[in-house]
């Protein structure tokens, strides 16, 4: 509205539309309202109370649009209309603003349920994942069981070795011990190039040279 | 149409919709604010769940961290009578799934409560299959179940769990309240179909601790292995056997036959349950005489080289003992080493008396005989000899043989494993730990010495020879018992226990070994019975230990 107000005071308006055909056209519509709000306006005269409420109402029109109640004093061929752009411009953001307030808990809530149910899920996977590390250290232990170790080398012919060999670091001699589990293994059990059953004391030079150093 | 009744009927319509919608608002305050707590309460019924997580239970290793019991998710199948649409159809679909039988089923899901179970800790394919069949008001439930993965392999040890996965007898029991955990709390929202929608809360629990035990699981095969064949052999009800490192009272095996699969403890009988290494009493004999020879040697009456001539039995009042064997001479003159070593039942009451009875009496109490030695496992005996007061003149006439005392097979390892330890007596245990056992001096080093050189002679010159491992000092003595006579007087002829207890290497035992044989039948002596079992034992025990060979040949 202000810068309506301003442009009418611009001499350049005065001169190009005093003349011009859009001018003369306002200038008769405006003729043609004024005759017909005259009666109106005795009418008003006569009903005091509804004049006051008209000048309220007026007062309230001045108040929302000051530029539209001077336009017939300073241009009596012009009339301004609001600006209907504003005003849509505000529905249109209130109702964006309504839906959104309506569907963005909606949303969310959507969201926090879809979050929860895949959470869920991935608790029941875990759950899941544990159980079978659960079932195959279960399994584990059961194939690693001694009993079942036994059993399986037995099946497979295999015998405790017929000799065991501790080597004494300090002593810088090695001791054979013969297995009472190879004095109880059938003969077959035992590979013919170990020799004697018996116990051997052996020094650890002397095996490795080939067994040359007796006596030490 | 008029202005005037545009606006009546436009004011008509604003009073029936202001009407319209107060009447809306009163019936939601009616539902929100009066009725509220009521629908909400059958809301939460209808979607809200909440339900115990259970804890799950510990894990039990053995010394080397093999798993001896594991916990593993079931299916337990559950249902809610009031929701079960036709209780006959769900029955007739479930029965052959389940393995129940259909009338049991239905019986149970026309059951008047709000919830029954069906079939609990099945294998989870089980669960799979009643989950596909999506009948109304019947559900499927994770449970934990106790798993024994090495199936027969120290069954009375370790125990078992009840259906709620409490401890019921053994380790299992003994440390339940660490094993278990704590129970969680979950609520969820969920779906009509049984999805879950959302956690209200989840209150997790607290897993069960793990539990490691001293146990060697190959050591422990190897003494049940071998106390199997003796049993075979030899025809006995049954036996144990137990191995212990004396220098920290850790128990390495403890074995007991008949076995039977762990996973199935509660249908086994109730005697093949009993640990009877800790909770069976029995009569030494022979192997008790090592205490009348300690209370000796440490009172300074004898040292192992002081000879007694004795004859081929002797008369105490009214009680004579005899030798064990017939070709006794006349007299003979034995030391001290050769009455442990011959197991001379008239050189030990003789020593006996020597002693005397408070002197015999202290020694047993010092080797924590007639009390319980306090090992972490349920119910221990405590042995059990006639308080000293209460003794008759002819008591020490038997007590030094082994007869009239009753003590456990882990009493009397534990009383060797004090002799091996230079004297210190240590608490017997079956959990791994760090904290101290207690202990005490129970003989001088020096008398713990003397003792293990003259339990060495027992088997390389003695009744023991059968104990011999070879590469290795063994230093033992075998024993021979009676068995109180069924009608409560006397002893039997016939029914004997056949024992032997060594210690291994002799001159820095590794470890201490005892084999107690309950009746057998083919032979009754402990050097022929049990003596040889004790070598195939020691032999595996210490290389599974890798104790290098003492002694060569």
């Amino acid at each position: 509205m202000a810068v309506a107000a301003r442009s009418w005071q611009h001499p350049r308006w005065e001169y190009d539309e005093s003349g011009s055909e859009a001018a003369r056209r306002s200038a008769a519509r405006a003729q043609t309202r004024r005759q017909v709000d005259a009666p109106r306006a005795l009418r008003a005269q006569s009903q005091p109370a509804r004049a006051q409420s008209q000048s309220a109402r007026t007062t309230v029109d001045r108040r929302r649009a000051p530029v539209a109640v001077r336009e017939p004093v300073s241009a009596p061929g012009l009339r301004l209309v609001p600006r209907s752009r504003t005003r849509l411009g505000s529905t249109l953001l209130l109702t964006l603003t309504l839906a959104l307030s309506l569907l963005l808990p909606v949303a969310l809530n959507t969201l926090l349920v879809r979050t929860q149910i895949d959470i869920a899920q991935l608790q029941r996977r875990q759950d899941d994942l544990v159980a079978q590390r659960s079932a195959l250290r279960a399994q584990q232990a059961t194939l690693s069981a001694t009993q079942r170790v036994k059993e399986t080398a037995d099946r497979l012919g295999m015998v405790t070795p017929a000799e065991v060999v501790f080597i004494d670091l300090a002593g810088a001699v090695s001791v054979a011990q013969v297995t009472s589990a190879a004095r109880a293994a059938p003969e077959l059990s035992v590979p013919a190039v170990l020799g004697s059953t018996e116990p051997v004391r052996q020094d650890v030079a002397s095996a490795a040279s080939g067994g040359d150093a007796a006596g030490r | 149409m008029s202005l005037r009744t545009t606006n009546k009927r436009l004011r008509s319509s604003i009073v029936f919709v202001v009407v319209v919608f107060a009447l809306l608002i009163a019936r939601a305050v009616e539902i929100q604010v009066v009725q509220g707590a009521e629908y909400a309460a059958r809301a939460d019924r209808q979607h809200i769940r909440e339900f115990d997580t259970s804890a799950k239970r510990g894990v039990i290793y053995d010394r080397n961290g093999e798993e001896l019991a594991v916990s593993q998710r079931m299916a337990t199948v559950v249902a809610d009578p009031q929701m079960i649409e036709d209780a006959a159809a769900a029955a007739a679909a479930l029965s052959p799934i389940l393995g129940v039988e259909q009338a049991l089923l239905e019986e149970k899901l026309e059951a008047a409560g709000r919830f029954v179970y069906l079939a609990r800790k099945l294998e989870p394919s089980t669960g799979e299959q009643v989950s596909a069949l999506k009948i109304r008001g019947v559900a499927v439930q994770p449970e934990e179940k106790r798993v024994y993965p090495k199936g027969s392999l120290a069954p009375q040890v370790l125990g078992f769990v009840g259906m709620e996965n409490k401890g019921l007898a053994g380790l299992e029991f003994q440390y339940d309240e660490h094993l278990r955990g704590e129970t969680g709390r979950r609520s969820i929202i969920g779906d009509p179909f049984g999805r879950t929608l959302g956690v209200l809360f989840d209150r997790s629990g607290r897993e069960g601790d793990s539990l490691v035990l001293t146990i060697d699981e190959d050591i422990q095969y190897a003494a049940e292995h071998e106390l199997m064949n003796v049993v075979e052999r030899y025809g006995a009800l049954g036996a144990s056997a137990v191995v212990l490192d004396p220098r920290s009272g850790e128990i390495l095996a403890m074995a007991n036959v008949p076995l039977f699969d762990t996973n199935r403890y509660g249908a086994e009988d109730e005697s093949m349950r009993r640990n009877s290494a800790v909770t069976d009493q029995f009569e030494p004999g022979s192997t008790f005489k090592m205490v009348v020879v300690a209370a000796a040697l440490e009172a300074g009456l004898v040292d192992p080289e002081t000879t007694f001539a004795l004859g081929p039995s002797i008369t105490l009042y009214d009680r004579t003992v005899h030798e064990a064997h017939e070709d006794i001479p006349a007299v003979r003159t034995m030391s001290v080493t050769e009455i442990l070593a011959q197991s001379s039942n008239v050189g030990a009451v003789t020593l006996g008396l020597e002693v005397g009875e408070k002197g015999l009496v202290d020694m047993i109490e010092r080797f924590g005989f007639t009390r319980k030695t306090g090992v972490d496992f349920p119910g221990e005996a405590a042995g059990y000899m006639l308080p000293q007061e209460d003794w008759s003149g002819t008591t020490i006439a038997n007590i030094p043989i082994g007869q009239g005392i009753s003590v456990t097979p882990l009493q009397l390892a534990a009383a060797y494993g004090a002799i091996a330890n230079d004297g210190v007596y240590v608490q017997p245990h079956l959990a791994k730990g760090t904290e101290l056992r207690p202990s005490h001096q129970a003989v001088s080093p020096e008398v713990a010495r003397q003792l293990r050189d003259m339990l060495l002679v027992t088997v390389s010159a003695g009744t023991g020879k059968a104990a011999a491992v070879k590469g290795y000092s063994v230093a033992g003595k075998t024993g021979t018992a009676q068995k109180a006579a069924e009608d409560g007087r006397g002893y039997s002829n016939d029914r004997f226990i056949a024992s032997f207890i060594g210690m291994v290497p002799a001159d820095d035992p590794a470890v201490v070994v005892l084999v107690v044989v309950d009746e057998p039948t083919l032979e009754y002596y402990g050097s022929i019975v049990a003596a040889p079992a004790f070598a195939q034992i020691a032999d595996f025990a210490l290389r599974r230990l890798e104790i290098p060979p003492t002694i060569s040949q």
